[in-house]
């Protein structure tokens, strides 16, 4: 052997190395930083922030971040989740979202995949350590006093989609978040979330245009006693009520934000002895999210089953026996007129047949009922409850009713509940169904003012840009009911009724809006303001180009807090 | 002696048993419920595919008695062609009565009008199997004078049964699934694929093709030359 090709040989041999050393560095080279919960905190069955922290990201393409959690133990059974979140990673960067957590004590393991299905980096969170059981009080970490069930945070990196509060029993404020995070609180506090915020001199710190529409008070004033403690002072809203007062003045005042609850300690946390401070975590209200699971339920309960009927069956069985029999009679004695009568006749019940079937051309899979709740206040917020029930064994594709991500109320046992394959994404999950079963779900968005309502002494204006097309609309003002006869949409001045009745004596219209307004009148202060209450039951829709028949409907309840002619 | 008519009363009662039977079969394969309440709360158990494995094996079961009946009344002297368009004459209106009823079940199995056809021609296929099995078990024994009732009917359900109880028994067996007319009708309203339905035609149409090359000519009643 010649000595060029074994230094040849050793080159080759050198280069590959480096060749395979360099792209198993430039492979390794994404790294992922992941954070579910705030500060590292999730609930089990709450949606919790997600934040990731790409780094040594190279590739031309977007990618997507895959989320997988196993749920459950042998004991309660187990399966497991996958979500598409709803980023596209682009760089390096910090990116930020809403995750449904379903079982933080399994380990979660994160993903990121190219467009074309690479695995480029992933990692696998343990939460078990910092996850918490149950829902829990979120305080600001500038507070002296921290109850034992409590967590503390930096106002400063609080998310900002308020579904990441759902983790939250209260939420205590004494600094300020930041402009979004404000924002979302506010959307979170509106949907049942509790605030409790500390003032005094810090007001001048905390004072935004978001702070001032949460406060039980208006004009707020910090003025400082002659004990040399600051109070904020103001006129209560209708329907505030003092909690606890201090040297004569108001220190706890209390006040329903939508279906939150506001708590405004008028002087700063540190004014106040530890005593003060676990009275306040006594009294505190803990979070009520909005339930309309068993609503979307009860209507899921009564769709009607599109199928064939068993009395078509009848009549076809019917019919063949009188055939049969009418043409053995006739066909015994003249076989031909038999055999003529005998084709036609029977041609003649297999296209009545058709005709029968054709109107049920459709196997249906699924019944699925969509409530969207559209609270729209100074802050609007799109719930989304989801009702499924799967009359086929087979794997389902289902359409998402809301671009969020959907979190499922899991049942205790999921021994029996069937699998969730595939990834699910904001549009779409894979559900392997088991026939006969119900599943449930709920996403939370924010929703885009579709109505603006200025009541004008015994008449209301209503301007709605929703497009939708309602069976029944009211106006509540101060707790009494004005239904509008004969709503048109768009732009209009409706007279009112000259007496309204009373919200609890009022059946609205048909069983289903009475079951959903009853069900969130007890969740929001409707004997106070103006209100406007549009209802629209959706029409049924059968989808399309998917395997299995899919029967939807989507109910939509828009509940609009108008103002009165002074305000605007 | 004249051939067995299809007007006859005990061709009546053949296709009046055929057409109540899988009457009930398609009622009950349709759940009663109007709501999803209904549905959800009921323990309806009949799977919708329960007619379409009726009618293959009612079809089979006529194919049985009309094989019989055909052989009892056996002229003297009778070609084989004519033998056997009596025999498919027996089952076209067997399948004639049934055509309404299947083109119902599309309201069950709807996309489905391949699967329908497919099954249409297996449950032909298995019936004039079967009528000829019967036929020619019938003719042996009326040459040996005894009864061919339990053997004729012993047959088709050991065939109808043996190859489905091994199929559904042990994986290892699970291909004999296609040999039993029950598990072939749940693969053509089922997941179709293409091997073991292949399997589930081949055999049938061997078999016949063997029972029509090997019969030989009828000259008597009770008398095969």
């Amino acid at each position: 052997m010649t000595r060029a090709p074994v230094v040849l040989r050793y080159a080759l041999g050198l280069g590959s190395l480096c060749l395979l050393l360099i792209s198993l560095s430039a492979g390794a080279e994404i790294a992922l930083a992941v954070q579910i919960g705030i500060d590292g905190v999730a609930v089990p069955d709450r949606f919790a922030p997600i934040r990731v922290s790409v780094s040594g990201y190279r590739e031309p393409a977007p990618s997507t971040l895959v989320v997988r959690q196993p749920i459950g133990n042998e004991w309660r059974g187990t399966a497991s989740v996958s979500h598409a979140l709803d980023l596209a990673i682009q760089g390096d960067g910090l990116y930020e979202t809403t995750l449904p957590v379903y079982d933080p004590i399994n380990p979660i393991q994160i993903a990121l995949v190219a467009e074309s299905g690479t695995l480029l980096a992933e990692t696998e969170l343990d939460l078990r350590e910092s996850m918490r059981a149950m829902p829990y009080p979120l305080l600001c970490k500038t507070l002296p006093y921290i109850p034992i069930d409590a967590e503390v945070a930096d106002m400063s990196s609080l998310p900002d989609q308020w579904a990441a509060y759902d983790g939250l029993t209260s939420l205590w404020v004494a600094a300020p978040p930041s402009g979004p995070s404000w924002d979302a609180i506010a959307r979170w506090i509106v949907s049942g979330g509790t605030l409790v915020v500390f003032t005094g001199p810090d007001y001048f710190r905390l004072d935004s245009p978001v702070v001032r529409s949460l406060l039980p008070i208006t004009n707020p004033l910090p003025e400082e006693r002659a004990d040399g403690i600051w109070f904020l002072s103001g006129d209560l809203r209708p329907g505030a009520r003092v909690l606890e007062s201090l040297a004569g003045a108001p220190l706890m005042i209390s006040g329903r934000v939508g279906a939150g609850n506001v708590i405004l300690v008028t002087v700063q946390a540190h004014a106040l002895t530890t005593e003060q401070l676990a009275r306040i975590a006594e009294i505190t209200p803990e979070a009520a999210p909005i339930s309309l699971h068993e609503t979307t339920r009860s209507s899921l309960m009564q769709t009607g089953i599109t199928g064939p009927s068993n009395l078509s069956v009848l009549v076809i069985l019917g019919s063949l026996v009188v055939l049969t029999i009418a043409v053995s009679l006739i066909g015994r004695r003249r076989p031909r007129l038999g055999w003529i009568l005998f084709g036609c006749l029977t041609l003649g019940v297999s296209v009545s047949a058709g005709f029968m079937s054709n109107s049920t051309n459709e196997v249906i899979g699924l019944y699925c009922i969509n409530t969207h709740l559209h609270l729209e206040t100074a802050y609007g917020t799109h719930m989304v409850y989801s009702g499924l029930y799967i009359a086929d064994t087979a794997t389902i594709d289902w359409d998402t009713p809301a671009p969020f991500q959907s979190l499922e109320v899991l049942p205790r046992s999921l021994h029996e509940a069937g699998e969730r394959s595939g990834i699910w994404t904001t549009e779409k999950a894979v559900l392997d169904g088991t026939a006969g079963s119900i599943r449930s779900f709920h996403a939370y968005g924010t929703s885009a003012a579709s109505f603006s309502v200025e009541w004008m002494g015994g008449s209301v204006r209503v301007d709605d840009f929703s497009q939708g097309s309602f069976d029944e609309v009211w106006i509540l003002r101060d707790g009494r009911v004005y239904p509008i006869p004969d709503y048109q949409g768009g732009s209009r001045t409706y007279t009112l009724p000259s007496e309204g009745e009373t919200i609890s004596s009022f059946t609205m219209g048909t069983r289903e809006p009475t079951r959903l307004i009853r069900e969130i009148s007890g969740a929001f202060e409707l004997r106070h303001g103006i209100w406007l209450i549009a209802y629209d039951p959706g029409s049924e829709r059968l989808l399309e180009g998917v395997e299995r028949g899919q029967k939807v409907r989507d109910i939509k309840l828009y509940l609009v807090e108008g103002r009165g002619a002074d305000e605007a | 002696m004249k051939p067995e008519s299809v007007f006859s009363m005990s061709s009546l009662q053949g296709f009046l048993t055929l057409v109540i039977v899988c009457g009930i079969a398609l009622l009950f394969s349709i759940h009663p419920g109007a709501r999803v309440e209904s549905l959800h709360a009921s323990r309806w158990i009949i799977p919708p595919s329960s007619f379409h494995v009726v009618y293959v094996l009612m079809l089979g079961l006529l194919g049985v008695s009309r094989g019989a009946l055909i052989a009892a009344n056996l002229p003297a002297r009778i070609f084989r062609p004519k033998l056997y368009a009596q025999m498919a004459q027996h089952i076209l209106v067997a399948q004639l009565l049934m055509l309404p009823f299947l083109v119902f079940s599309r309201s069950v199995f709807p996309d489905r009008s391949g699967s329908l056809l497919l099954l249409f021609v297996y449950a032909t296929l298995i019936s004039f199997l079967f009528c000829l099995v019967s036929y020619r078990l019938d003719l042996r024994s009326m040459q040996r004078r005894r009864s061919a009732f339990l053997l004729r009917y012993g047959v088709y359900f050991a065939c109808v049964l043996i190859p489905f109880g091994l199929g559904v028994s042990t994986r290892a067996l699970s291909a004999f699934v296609s040999l039993s007319p029950i598990g072939v009708a749940q693969q053509i309203v089922g997941e179709l694929s293409a091997l073991p339905l292949a399997v589930a035609f081949v055999f049938p149409v061997v078999a016949t093709l063997l029972l029509l090359i090997r019969s030989r000519p009828v000259l008597r009643r009770g008398h095969e030359v």
